[in-house]
């Protein structure tokens, strides 16, 4: 029984020895699968990651870019609309600016503006408050509370209005405001574009304003550069 | 005796053919292992130089797009400003503005108000007050609103004057018109005064109340 096993051991083993590179042969093929799958495998998902990424990029891009294009309107407009719209609500105050517009929409609803009180620059709601006091007569003063929104030119609020049908002296708290958009727009990816209706809007407010936009910003207010020529 | 302890050759060579063709097996397994693990390797080193195409491609195709983007820089942060600013105008009129001459239309509307004459004299006042004088029986039957104050949270304050009792009673009545009341969310009456001098017979209604918030034409738009 020994002898038939150690006959038997011995053919194993020379069967074993004969085969013995096959058995290398899958040993190095697993390793090669294993060392291949573990260093790839990180690869493989870090750039199906980035592939995903860049993607969902494209796709916002592609959503801004899309945008844009259907924006169908002229280098020209878009000026027009920007200088409008820096005109009602500027950068900064300006208050020679400022009281020129109050004096446009005074001059253009017949209200005889005796006094201004500005009070402190309310800087964090971008809102500078003016006190005007003067004389209106009541249908007057009806015609400055339907036009003072943007007849002056840039835009004014109201908080509190009281109307007398006898009064004729009149003081009222009017709102101007200025926004600085610098900050908002460095992201050129994620900007908002106005829409038709915005630029619909716009229109129509701007055929409120009897200013010719060429006179704004810098030329709101009437300068002298030499005060003694006429 | 020798005979029958011999090797049984039959045997042997069945458990030698066994052995063989076993081994036989295991090296086509082995074969077909290799094969596959051959392609199993070869698959994920395709994947992965595949995924690096892609990526390349991809990141041009993004490049691309944003220098497209990019082109118009300009115009695209005017666009923005425009957006911006037109939003902040909205917001500004919707919540910081009285809007009085909307709620003074519907009051004027639904009152039949006689509207103010121009104390300060022009031409056209001057003839329209001329007009009105002339016309004293039309005007003791008109409604004047003395006083109006109203706030951005739209409270106010409404007072009424009327000349003689005829007007004192339309007044009651368009006051009480269900098309008056829907404009307030809530509407007191406050008092009524009667100022009787020699000629004239004043009545005044005061009225206090919030007035239901208008859509106005900025509201349409958004």
């Amino acid at each position: 029984m020994t002898k038939k096993n150690n006959f038997l051991d011995k053919y194993t083993i020379a069967l074993i020895k004969e085969n013995l590179i096959y058995f290398i042969l899958l040993a190095v093929n697993i390793a090669i699968l294993i060392s291949v799958s573990l260093y790839f495998r990180s690869s493989i998902l870090e750039k199906k990651e980035n592939i995903k990424k860049i993607q969902s990029e494209i796709d916002k891009y592609d959503r801004v870019k899309k945008r844009i294009d259907s924006m169908n309107i002229s280098t020209e407009a878009v000026d027009k609309f920007y200088q409008q719209i820096n005109m009602l609500i500027p950068n900064k105050y300006n208050m020679f600016e400022t009281i020129a517009a109050i004096e446009r929409l005074a001059r253009e609803s017949n209200f005889a503006t005796l006094s201004y009180t500005v009070k402190p620059e309310n800087r964090e709601l971008n809102q500078l408050e003016i006190t005007i006091a003067g004389t209106s007569s009541p249908i007057n003063f009806l015609k400055f509370l339907e036009n003072y929104n943007f007849s002056s030119g840039k835009l004014i609020t109201i908080n509190e209005v009281t109307y007398n049908n006898n009064a004729t002296e009149v003081e009222i708290n009017l709102t101007f405001y200025a926004y600085d958009t610098k900050e908002d727009n460095k992201d050129v990816l994620n900007i908002e574009l106005p829409t038709q209706d915005d630029l619909n809007l716009l229109s129509e407010i701007s055929s409120k304003i009897n200013l010719d936009i060429a006179e704004s910003s810098d030329n709101f207010y009437p300068i002298k550069e030499n005060p003694f020529v006429k | 005796m020798k005979f029958r302890k011999g090797i049984n050759f039959s045997r042997r060579i069945s458990d030698f053919e066994k052995k063989e063709k076993i081994f036989s097996y295991i090296r086509k397994t082995v074969i077909i292992i290799t094969l596959l693990i051959v392609l199993i390797t070869g698959k994920i080193i395709y994947d992965n130089i595949k995924l690096s195409i892609d990526l390349k491609k991809i990141t041009q195709q993004r490049n691309d797009l944003l220098e497209s983007i990019s082109q118009n820089t300009a115009r695209n942060q005017k666009l923005a400003v425009i957006a911006k600013k037109i939003k902040l105008l909205k917001e500004y009129l919707n919540n910081n503005d009285v809007n009085f001459n909307q709620y003074y239309s519907k009051v004027s509307d639904l009152i039949n108000l006689e509207q103010p004459s121009d104390l300060i004299s022009d031409e056209n006042s001057a003839t329209e007050s001329a007009e009105i004088a002339t016309d004293s029986a039309d005007i003791a039957k008109k409604i004047e609103l003395k006083t109006m104050t109203l706030s951005t949270d739209q409270k106010t304050t409404l007072v009424f004057n009327t000349f003689n009792q005829e007007s004192y009673k339309e007044l009651l009545e368009l006051i009480e018109n269900p098309d008056f009341l829907d404009l307030f969310s809530k509407l007191e009456l406050k008092g009524i005064i009667l100022d009787q001098q020699e000629q004239n017979t004043n009545l005044e209604i005061n009225l206090e109340g919030v007035f239901n918030k208008l859509t106005n034409d900025y509201d349409k738009k958004e």
